[in-house]
């Protein structure tokens, strides 16, 4: 069941999202609250002026930017990049102690959550997608690069299909029930019976 | 000959060069590269770091998806990121019908600012945009 959607969407294609599924209204909010009050994504967002997700992505997965992806990067390459990277080093004063313990924690935590990237163009879709165990929350990261109007169909998941217009990039989250789902370009998504173990 | 050639030359310098308000945040070291590239091709470049750039970029009318780290203004024309400047001449030489500026969205590697002096330009694409968000491929690397 979708229990979220996040990033660079517009609140009424959220609504949309969460329609059918009022029984679940109350999870949602709180979830919802959860993630906007969550003060690491706040300043991943933000940070510097124009956000980590600039050069990181919206959910720091790379999408093809320069810095590259830093899911689940630990403290300890964060202080060294602050460090030693010419680039992150101009951060450094711009970034309290407090600034950086919360942006690691919210690094960390992205390490648990498994992510599935699906790109659009006009050679068509581009899918990759790492192993998913019943229960975990995951992330699907839905890019158009086409500069035409993309209909996301992911009725599988539980998600009302949606339009993501050109050059957009989305963020779904959506926790794993064990079974098969569709992506796009008849590829498939398996989720084990196995729970996530967590560590 | 080699006197009408550096004439020539002068000439076009002078032809191209253009006032650019570029606004940044403090913070970012490839935006103050992109500047540079810009100033070393007789560009007279002005910055500002406004308070909060996000917002400066959204009255500005930058389209979120376009999104990168500076915005520079020519004119009646934004440009975002990290656009070749003969992308911009040749843009701001014959502007399309109604359109805003061009973009190139996010922080491509191997893109002026980004890539290290001489290396070749690759792997990003210059958008073309308009009021209306409405975009269109200007070119590509």
């Amino acid at each position: 069941m979708p229990i979220i959607s996040i990033g660079w969407q517009t609140s009424t294609d959220l609504i949309q999202v969460v329609k059918p599924f009022i029984w679940l209204v109350t999870v949602i909010s709180a979830l919802a609250i959860a993630e906007a009050s969550d003060p690491g994504r706040e300043l991943y967002l933000t940070a510097g002026g124009y956000g980590c997700g600039v050069c990181h992505g919206p959910v720091a997965n790379g999408g093809g930017q320069a810095g590259g992806s830093i899911r689940g990067a630990s403290r300890a390459a964060f202080d060294k990049a602050l460090a030693e990277q010419p680039t992150m080093r101009l951060l450094v004063n711009a970034l309290s102690q407090n600034d950086i313990a919360e942006l690691s924690r919210y690094l960390v935590s992205l390490d648990k959550i498994p992510l599935v990237e699906l790109e659009y163009s006009d050679l068509g879709w581009r899918i990759t997608q790492q192993p998913i165990a019943k229960g975990q929350v995951v992330q699907l990261v839905v890019s158009n690069h086409s500069f035409a109007d993309l209909v996301l169909n992911l009725q599988s998941f539980g998600f009302a299909a949606t339009t993501i217009t050109p050059l957009d990039t989305r963020v779904l989250e959506w926790k794993a029930e064990a079974g098969t789902f569709f992506l796009p370009d008849n590829e498939l998504l398996v989720v084990s019976t196995n729970e996530v173990c967590e560590h | 000959m080699r006197l009408s050639l550096l004439a020539l030359s002068f000439f076009a310098s002078t032809v191209a060069a253009e006032s650019i308000t570029v606004y940044k945040s403090p913070t970012c070291g490839c935006c103050t590269e992109w500047i540079k590239i810009m100033e070393s091709k007789g560009h007279d470049v002005k910055v500002e770091h406004p308070f909060n750039l996000q917002e400066s970029k959204s009255q500005l009318g930058i389209p979120k998806q376009l999104a990168s780290c500076h915005t520079a203004v020519i004119g009646d024309y934004l440009f975002e990121g990290h656009i070749p400047e003969q992308d911009i001449l040749s843009f701001l030489a014959d502007p399309p019908v109604g359109a805003k500026g061009l973009a190139v969205p996010g922080m491509p590697q191997m893109s002026p600012g980004m890539a290290s002096p001489g290396q070749r330009y690759s792997g990003f694409r210059v958008i073309g945009f308009n009021a209306d968000n409405q975009y269109w491929l200007a070119n590509q690397y």
